[in-house]
């Protein structure tokens, strides 16, 4: 697999899901498919891509068509899911993936799936908050509306340590990074925790500087919808 | 904490003694008048001098070589401004100037006086003969007021309210310039640590909360100056900040000889400007590492 | 092209991998930090703002 062709068919299929939460109807993923060259790229981007390709459904009740149900069982038949995880990569891995499956069987009435066990594999000591931070940013996927599971309690439990991220990535002017925190500042402060940091403020400030690609707008429209919702 | 403290205080001794070793270099020219061609080319540099070895007998928690080094170095900077007539002289000329005060407040409190210098900041202050200054320096010299005992009808606490770190405003709304504008008005308010109650509850707070991120931004981007700043304000807080990992990379930073870089940019081989461009930081983390110690060894305030 | 038969080709470990490091995407390289900027500083762009232009010469 092409790693240039996953990410490029990845942005696409962002802004697929970014036309279809505007309301221009489902995201089509099985349409998605056929415009990639390389199909087992193409499954790939939807892996990368994760949860939020369900964000439509999610957001805005969409049924979830069985093609796209289909497309999505593919892509963890294409490529199989590490059974147990021991690098940190695989850790990320893991948790992305079971929040896909989450939304997933959610959507098909399905029965849920177990969770990979104890964050802290992944998460490490929130103390250590920059690389507890990044992990944090990694597991963007899993900041939506909705969102539960023992990462989500994980991050709402450390309202400082994630702040401290955001507020870091945002001097360091990543806003790649800054966007994906403030998915989570977004979501935990619509959980009623309270921040040290105003998330609309945050939201406000990221969103001229996050640039043009299309995972990244996705990212902070989810930060958007998500503070407004609150 | 001990462990921060052996950090802290070998750094400084570095510090310390590597502006000791150079002081010569720091020296005017030849005769200063009141004008001064280049008040950033000596007269500032002299007046650090000043600050950071006053700091360092003030707290006392030195060795004897160190006290001893920061003696002489105040009695050398002190006959830099020929006792203090040199400042006399410039306030005398140039009468709505604060540096002859704000410089004048490091010998004061090191014990070195100059009686009609004093008289005529008195006066000036009784008229409330004040020049227009930004908000982090009306603290500088309240605090220089404060300090040399010249009375003046300050409000702190509402003057530190007027500045950027008062407004307790979104932590990412920071760049370089406004960090050293935040750092300043926490030592004037605090009078460098020896007065913590300065900063209210919501402030120390704020600064608990985000002085970890900005020593992690400002060291990534190896601002060592800046680092030695934060890391001072953290010293200044009611319950000190002396972080073991942030004080690693500052000492990591610090040459064999005891220059501490000011940042990452290639350092000059010519001796008189390698002591100009990096003097300030030595002289901060003279006053980080001393006031670290300091807090750190039970100096409770 | 069917999803049918996709299902039956299994992506090769390396591209197993591959995706893992792509879904746990590192953060981006200090290439920006808040550094000073010299010519950004507000006093000197009120000065250019407030001084007055150059006298020119007279026309002969």
């Amino acid at each position: 697999m092409d790693a240039s062709s996953c990410v490029s068919d990845a942005a696409d299929l962002a802004g697929r899901v970014l036309g279809a939460l505007r309301g221009s109807g489902g995201v089509g993923l099985t349409d998605f498919l056929d415009s990639c060259a390389d199909p087992t790229a193409g499954l790939g981007a939807v892996r990368l891509v994760g949860a939020d390709v369900f964000l439509p459904h999610v957001v805005l009740n969409h049924p979830l068509s069985p093609q796209d149900a289909e497309v999505v069982a593919a892509s963890f038949e294409v490529f199989p899911p590490v059974t147990e995880p021991v690098a940190p990569e695989q850790w990320v891995m893991a948790w992305h993936d079971w929040s896909t499956v989450t939304v997933l069987a959610r959507l098909t009435g399905d029965v849920p799936v177990t969770s990979p066990a104890d964050p802290d594999a992944v998460l490490g000591p929130a103390r250590e908050w920059v690389r507890w931070s990044g992990a944090v940013a990694q597991l963007s996927a899993s900041a939506h509306p909705g969102a539960t599971g023992p990462v989500v309690d994980a991050v709402a439990a450390q309202p400082l340590a994630l702040c401290r991220g955001a507020v870091r990535a945002v001097l360091r002017r990543d806003f790649g990074t800054a966007g994906r925190l403030a998915r989570w500042v977004a979501l935990v402060h619509a959980a009623g925790v309270r921040l040290p940091v105003d998330p609309v403020l945050l939201v406000d400030h990221i969103g001229p500087r996050i640039g043009a690609e299309p995972r990244r707008l996705l990212d902070l429209a989810v930060a958007r919808h998500l503070v407004e919702a609150a | 904490m001990n462990t921060v403290v052996r950090i802290a205080h070998d750094v400084t001794a570095g510090a310390l003694g590597w502006l000791h070793a150079n002081r010569a270099l720091g020296g005017f020219e030849d005769d200063a008048t009141a004008d001064l061609d280049d008040p950033d080319s000596v007269y500032k540099p002299v007046s650090e001098l000043a600050l950071a070895a006053s700091l360092v007998l003030r707290e006392g928690v030195a060795g004897t070589a160190e006290l001893r080094a920061a003696r002489e170095l105040i009695d050398f900077a002190w006959a830099q401004l020929r006792e203090g007539d040199l400042l006399y002289e410039r306030q005398l000329r140039h009468a709505m100037l604060t540096d002859p005060l704000e410089t004048y407040v490091h010998y004061a409190r090191g014990g070195l006086r100059h009686e009609a210098l004093e008289q005529l900041i008195d006066r000036a202050s009784a008229a409330d003969s004040l020049t227009e200054v930004l908000p982090n320096r009306r603290l500088a010299v309240a605090n220089a007021h404060r300090v040399a005992g010249i009375r003046r009808d300050d409000d702190f606490p509402a003057m530190l309210r007027q500045t950027w770190l008062g407004r307790v405003t979104q932590p990412w709304a920071i760049d370089w310039y406004t960090a050293y504008c935040m750092t300043h008005t926490v030592f004037h308010v605090t009078d460098w640590s020896a007065l913590p109650g300065g900063l209210p509850p919501d402030v120390t707070e704020y600064l608990g909360n985000w002085l970890p991120v900005w020593c992690d931004v400002w060291a990534e981007a190896g601002q060592w100056d800046l680092l030695g700043e934060l890391l001072v304000v953290g010293a200044c807080l009611p319950e000190p900040w002396c972080d073991r990992a942030a004080w690693e990379l500052f000492a990591r930073a610090q040459h064999a000889d005891g220059l501490v870089p000011r940042d990452a940019d290639p350092i000059d081989d010519d001796p008189w400007q390698r002591f100009h461009d990096h003097q300030h930081t030595a002289v901060v983390a003279t006053v980080a590492g001393t006031l670290t110690v300091s807090r750190l060894l039970g100096g409770s305030r | 092209m069917s999803v049918h038969t996709l299902s039956r080709t299994v992506a090769t470990p390396a591209d197993i991998e591959q995706l893992s490091a792509l879904v746990a995407e590192p953060e981006s390289a200090l290439t920006d930090p808040p550094l000073h900027v010299p010519n950004a500083a507000g006093v000197l762009l009120a000065l250019l703002v407030l001084s007055p232009g150059t006298p020119k010469e007279p026309r002969k």
